[in-house]
């Protein structure tokens, strides 16, 4: 056998200088630019100066590493530089560095004050010593990697304490981490031991290295944890798909027994009875203007009328009016009268000028995504003025588009809506209490009010203005709009809302009117009558997704009140209409979306999915208007002092484990709490969620990342091992297989691997430019009691390997009773483990081998 | 390579992890580089798969069975990236590439070059395909493997081995004895026949039949009349062979070998021979001369035992042409009931009958009724052809 190699002995060394030196350009250009950069776009004195000395530390470290000699120039010139100044400076060097030194000391004990010029010389002393150390590890391969280490552990904890870090020096920690990494792949994986030659072949692929950085430049960094928002929405289809598979199958699986489950989802109407599942289909997406404070609802429809367990919308006529100049009849939109009555009720409490305490108002972009309905979703009280939608109607409170194809399905509005949780609301109810239209002069609201000057720049100012042309813009119907009879108006609209909303059917048992009377007992007026109820029903049912089914002939409402005790937002919005109106207090359903927003964050694009929808009460105050309620369990109350954390409702809307919800909830509440000592009169109680909350945000972050982390993990580790045994199975299959198939010649070389494999195990292996036949000699104190037996069946294999004769049956017997016979040895010899291991292994190489 | 890509799964996770819980560009960086690199790495990997190209070379590429072929590697790196990570797999079905140092991987820098020779036992017969078989390429990371094929493919044409019998035994040998007999007069001679005739005047003394005239007291001389050696008609059984799956090359290549044998011994002989073997039909090649003998031997480097014809079917056709006086000597692997039929009713029409049995089982002819007339010849596997055939 002849054989010629000339490894390594062909490098051009020109070549190889010059790849070392593109790599030190490649690298220094870089910095370069990168120091440009920041020197022009973000001139700051200490970050450039931590920039530079960064780029003394990295550039000399790259250049220490991968070329010693421009090292040791470097190192050079440092000497030559500071015996200059040594030179200068005379004697007064020594007193330098001592002055520095002592300094530093000082410093660092508090006793000294932070002067710049110290500053700085420290920090390149410190530099210069850093280099020092990095240069000393640099000679060695574990040094780097130890090096490597370090800079990873500084990202870690400069990451953890989120310092601000330099691009650059990032950019330089990352190419060193990729750098040390390909070099040890190189030194384990491919097993390169000349360092000459890895070093060469790392700068070789330097472009590689720096391109990796570069694209990782590209990705945008923020300053916030990754959101995992594309995660989440690939997750949010998952879970979608699932849920509506398994709804599928409960349907499938119900129907049969005739009941059904209803997907969470917007309807007009509501229908009370069976399950309800979650549906995460992106109804809408919502673009506030500016950051809203509190959980929105939206509202897309309101129900009038309960009978069958089930409420419709039975008043669609939109209120009459009539006109001072010509005494005719005209018509206004619902929501415009109670935009109208607002204001009216905030100027007869006198609180019109300190609309900006109580209202919130803002304007909303809505896009329907996964939805399909004609109803526009608003937030009360909206104001028409800017409504983008072009062609809308109203039947009663629900507006619908005239023309959808037209306006198609993105629209804007503005809103004001009644901050509930503001100390002024509480004032705003209670002097507006009591208050009768009928007993009140109506005189004292004569025609419309001219429009307020905002001279004097007070904000309130400005809404009382913008309310009054909102609303002059309004009563367009009206050939003079400041001639309509408000007074009438409102009287008649209260009579009417008096007589519709407090109608119930002659079907519901007494004990549901003996329980409300009980509920609203010693309760003062209307407002406190319906907190009671919606007190009531918070604290006693509980929140279920799956209430069963309503007995044939019973009443939904009685009989959620007294038997089953839990149902969903539907059940709990329906029980306190009809007991608030038992009591006869007007009262509607709302329908919509919940929109859960964060009040803390600069977030104002939401995503609203249909398992946001959500049914809710407004009861009606005379006076006042509609206001709203939410007497569903575990949904933050609209007048809540305690901000309750929105995780529970999202838990029951994402149908997880109650239990866990409300551990999340405590703990969160807590953390909310603390937060809120400090900034209490500004954040709201209701709302809470908090996405963008650093803390929750990380949470929430976090949930996503781990729960992607935790499938990967579960797929990592279901895979590794069933691959693995697949594997081994399959090899020793293959090996058993091939050895039975082999004749005897060819089951003589595989029994002459298998021995030499496990002798080699035992450390005894053939050195170089050994004959077999000195090895036979030399390994003669190997287990006495089989030496012989190694020697016949090496001496068979060079009978067939080196004399071209075959063996006979018994030869290769002999032979794999030898492998055999060491095999008994190893394995009394290795754990079970162990001697597993080494089977595999020497089955896997002859697999390979004798294929 | 798995270790590899778990700890890159697992490097991902981490810093996933990480990157959710604290903002800011380092928990990003180390995200966002945990997942590039994989990219970059495949992206290498590509570039490697199309730039890297080994250059091979045999000599000679005729080689004979059982002698080495010289094989070179030659890996030379022009691009201007390393190739960190390169190996060769190769073809060993029929070879034995003796340099194991051959199955390294390489990892090869700009304008480096490796050259690695090494010495390949072509094991068998044919015309097949040499040295590299396919290129593992990996990434620097060792994360992917790509593999390739080689551009350009070798093929060597293996030749079978060729005996030189010195003597033929008697079954295959129904006229002559190269040994004894000088093998330019036998030709010449004409064989001596009982009828005699009166001497004539310039008769060899040899040719005199001493006792005959004695008896009849005048000089009778033997008459010699042109009787021709029978045609050797050697029929090549190219079925597919009937033995392990480990011996079936060999096999095969010592039913050549053993055609070749006795045809060599015969063409040295200066008497022709006729070879009988099939594919789609039945073909018959006459060899008597070098030339005639060497077209056969290169084209038996190929022949094929995908026979679709049977040995019944040769010795049919052979029949056909003459009909008596051929000496058929069949090579085979197994005989079966037709074959041993059609060779019964090859002595009936006065021919002679050889089965040479090549590797074949005992218990193949066991059940089979062989007329005596044919002679036959085992070639067991451990049996040399040149001990076999020669006469004891």
């Amino acid at each position: 056998m002849f054989l010629k190699e000339n490894r390594g002995e062909r490098m051009q060394k020109n070549s190889t200088v010059k790849t070392i030196y593109s790599f030190a350009a490649v690298v220094l250009l870089t910095v370069f630019f990168q120091v440009v950069f920041c020197f022009v776009y973000n001139f700051d004195y200490e970050t450039s100066s931590i920039v530079l000395y960064a780029l003394i530390c990295t550039g000399a470290l790259s250049i220490f590493t991968y070329i010693p000699k421009i090292g040791k120039i470097f190192i050079i010139s440092i000497l030559l530089f500071l015996g200059v100044v040594w030179l200068i400076s005379n004697d007064n060097f020594t007193e330098i560095f001592s002055d520095i030194f002592y300094w530093f000391i000082d410093y660092a004990m508090g006793h000294a004050s932070g002067d710049e010029g110290n500053i700085e010389a420290t920090k390149v002393i410190s530099f210069i010593l850093i280099i020092c150390l990095f240069y000393l590890l640099q000679q060695s391969f574990f040094g780097r990697i130890a090096c490597s280490l370090i800079v990873i552990a500084v990202c870690v904890f400069c990451g953890y304490y989120e310092y601000h870090v330099s691009r650059i020096i990032i950019d330089l920690a990352l190419i060193y981490i990729v750098l040390v990494g390909i070099e040890i792949s190189l030194r384990f994986n491919q097993k390169i031991k000349n360092e000459k030659k890895r070093l060469i072949t790392i700068s070789r692929l330097m472009p590689f290295v720096v391109a990796i950085v570069f694209i990782v430049n590209l990705i945008p960094a923020s300053e916030e944890p990754l959101q995992w928002e594309s995660a989440r929405g690939i997750i949010k289809g998952v879970k979608s798909l699932y849920n509506d598979l398994t709804s599928n199958f409960n349907s499938n699986k119900n129907g049969k027994n005739g009941n059904n489950d209803k997907q969470l989802g917007f309807s007009d109407g509501i229908k009370l009875g069976g399950s309800i599942s979650n549906n995460n289909t992106v109804a809408m997406e919502i673009k506030f203007n500016k950051p809203p404070k509190r959980n929105v609802y939206l509202m897309g429809a309101v129900s009038d009328t309960y009978s069958k367990n089930s409420w419709k919308r039975n008043n669609t006529e939109p209120t009459y009016y009539s006109n001072y100049y010509d005494n005719d009849e005209y018509s206004v939109e619902e929501y415009v009268v109670e935009y109208l009555e607002m204001y009216y009720s905030l100027m007869r409490s006198g609180l019109l000028l300190r609309t900006n305490e109580m209202l919130e108002s803002n304007t909303i972009e809505v896009e329907y995504k996964g939805i399909d309905t004609d109803n526009l979703f608003y937030i009360s009280r909206i104001n028409k003025a800017i409504i983008s939608v072009n062609n809308f109607y109203s039947e009663g409170s629900t507006l619908l588009f005239g023309n959808k194809e037209i306006d198609a399905t993105k629209y804007k509005l503005s809103y004001s809506c009644l901050d509930q949780s503001s100390p002024l609301f509480k004032k705003y109810i209670d002097r507006n209490i009591g208050y009768n239209y009928e007993k009140n002069e109506l005189s004292e609201y004569g025609t419309f009010p001219q429009e307020t000057s905002d001279d004097t720049g007070n904000e309130s100012l400005y809404y009382v203005s913008f309310m009054l042309d909102f609303l002059s813009n309004s009563f367009v119907n009206s050939p003079y709009w400041y001639d309509v009879d408000i007074g009438g108006l409102l009287q008649n609209r209260a009579s009417k809302i008096k007589n519709v909303y407090t109608q119930l059917p002659n079907e519901i048992p007494q004990r549901v009117y003996d329980l409300a009377e009980q509920i609203t007992a010693g309760k003062a007026n209307d407002y406190e009558k319906l907190k009671a109820i919606e007190s009531y029903l918070k604290n006693n049912y509980t929140y279920s997704k799956k209430p069963g089914n309503i007995p044939k002939g019973r009443d939904a409402v009685d009989y959620f009140l007294f038997e089953s005790k839990k149902g969903y937002c539907e059940y709990y919005a329906s029980s306190m209409a009809v007991l608030a109106r038992c009591v006869g207090i007007p009262t509607r359903i709302a329908q919509g979306y919940l929109v859960e927003v964060s009040p803390y964050g600069s977030k104002t694009v939401y995503e609203v999915t249909e398992s946001n929808a959500h049914a809710w009460v407004e009861g009606y105050i005379e006076g006042v208007g509609w206001i709203p309620f939410e007497p569903t369990a575990n949904y933050s109350s609209f007048t809540d002092e305690e901000e309750k954390t929105h995780d529970s409702l999202s838990e029951d809307l994402s149908s997880k484990d109650e239990s866990s919800s409300s551990k999340a909830d405590s703990s969160k509440a807590d953390d909310r709490n603390s937060s809120n000592n400090d900034t209490s009169s500004v954040q709201d109680d209701n709302t809470s969620i908090v996405d963008e909350s650093k803390d929750d945000v990380s949470k929430s972050n976090v949930e996503g990342a781990l729960y992607i982390s935790l499938i990967i993990l579960i797929v990592i580790i279901i895979l590794i091992p069933t691959i693995s045994y697949l594997k081994i199975i399959m090899t020793f299959k293959k090996y058993k297989k091939i050895y039975e198939g082999a004749d005897s010649d060819k089951k003589v070389y595989m029994d002459f691997f298998a021995i030499m494999r496990l002798l080699e195990r035992n450390k005894i292996t053939i050195c170089q430019g050994e004959t077999l036949v000195e090895f036979v000699n030399r390994i003669n104190d190997f287990e006495d009691n089989i030496q012989q037996d190694i020697n016949d069946s090496i001496m068979i294999y060079m009978k067939l390997r080196y004399g071209g004769l075959s063996v006979t049956d018994d030869e290769q017997k002999k032979a794999q009773i030898t492998k055999q016979r060491i095999e008994n040895i190893m394995k009394e010899k290795l754990s079970a483990l162990g001697y597993f291991n080494l089977s595999y292994k020497i089955a896997k190489n002859i697999t390979a081998r004798f294929k | 390579m798995l270790r590899n890509k778990i700890a890159m799964i697992l490097v991902i996770v981490i810093t996933g992890v990480f990157a959710s819980l604290y903002g800011g560009p380092v928990t990003r960086g180390l995200f966002y580089l945990s997942f590039i690199i994989p990219i970059v790495s495949f992206l290498y990997a590509v570039y490697v798969y199309f730039s890297f190209s080994p250059i091979q070379q045999v000599k000679p590429q005729i080689v004979v069975k059982g002698k080495k072929a010289r094989y070179s590697l030659r890996l030379v790196n022009n691009s201007i990236f390393p190739y960190t990570n390169v190996k060769m797999e190769y073809y060993s079905d029929k070879q034995d590439i003796e340099n194991k140092k051959i199955f390294n991987s390489y990892c090869v820098v700009p304008k480096e070059e490796y050259l690695v020779e090494s010495d390949i036992l072509c094991r068998n017969r044919g015309l097949y395909t040499i040295g590299i078989k396919k290129i593992i390429i990996r990434d620097f990371f060792n994360i992917f493997k790509i593999s390739s094929y080689p551009k350009v493919v070798y093929k060597v044409r293996v030749l079978p081995r060729l005996f030189n019998l010195n003597n033929i035994r008697s079954e295959l040998d129904t006229e002559m004895d190269i040994v004894k007999t000088d093998l330019s007069v036998v030709n010449k001679q004409e064989r001596p026949d009982i009828e005699m005739r009166k001497y004539i005047s310039g008769d060899n003394k040899k040719m005199i039949h001493w006792k005959a005239s004695a008896k009849k007291q005048e000089l009778l001389s033997r008459k010699y009349i042109n009787n021709p050696d029978p045609d050797m008609k050697i029929i090549l059984d190219l079925k597919p062979v009937n033995v392990e799956k480990a011996i079936t090359a060999e096999t095969e290549d010592k039913i050549i070998e053993t055609a070749l044998a006795i045809m060599k011994y015969y063409q040295r002989c200066r008497k022709r021979t006729t070879v009988v073997f099939s594919d789609e039909n039945v073909n018959q090649l006459e060899v008597g001369t070098d030339n005639e003998f060497n077209i056969f031997y290169n084209k038996s480097a190929e022949l094929e035992f995908k026979a679709q014809k049977t040995p019944s079917d040769c010795i049919i056709k052979c029949l056909e042409r003459s009909e008596s006086g051929s000496h058929f000597v069949l090579v085979t692997n197994s005989i079966s009931e037709d074959v041993i039929s059609m060779c019964t009713r090859a002595i009936e029409f006065e021919n002679y009958v050889t089965i040479v049995l090549v590797n074949s089982d005992a218990k193949n002819k066991n059940n089979i009724e062989i007329h005596q007339k044919i002679s036959v010849i085992p070639i067991n596997k451990n049996q040399e052809i040149v001990d076999v055939l020669e006469r004891k």
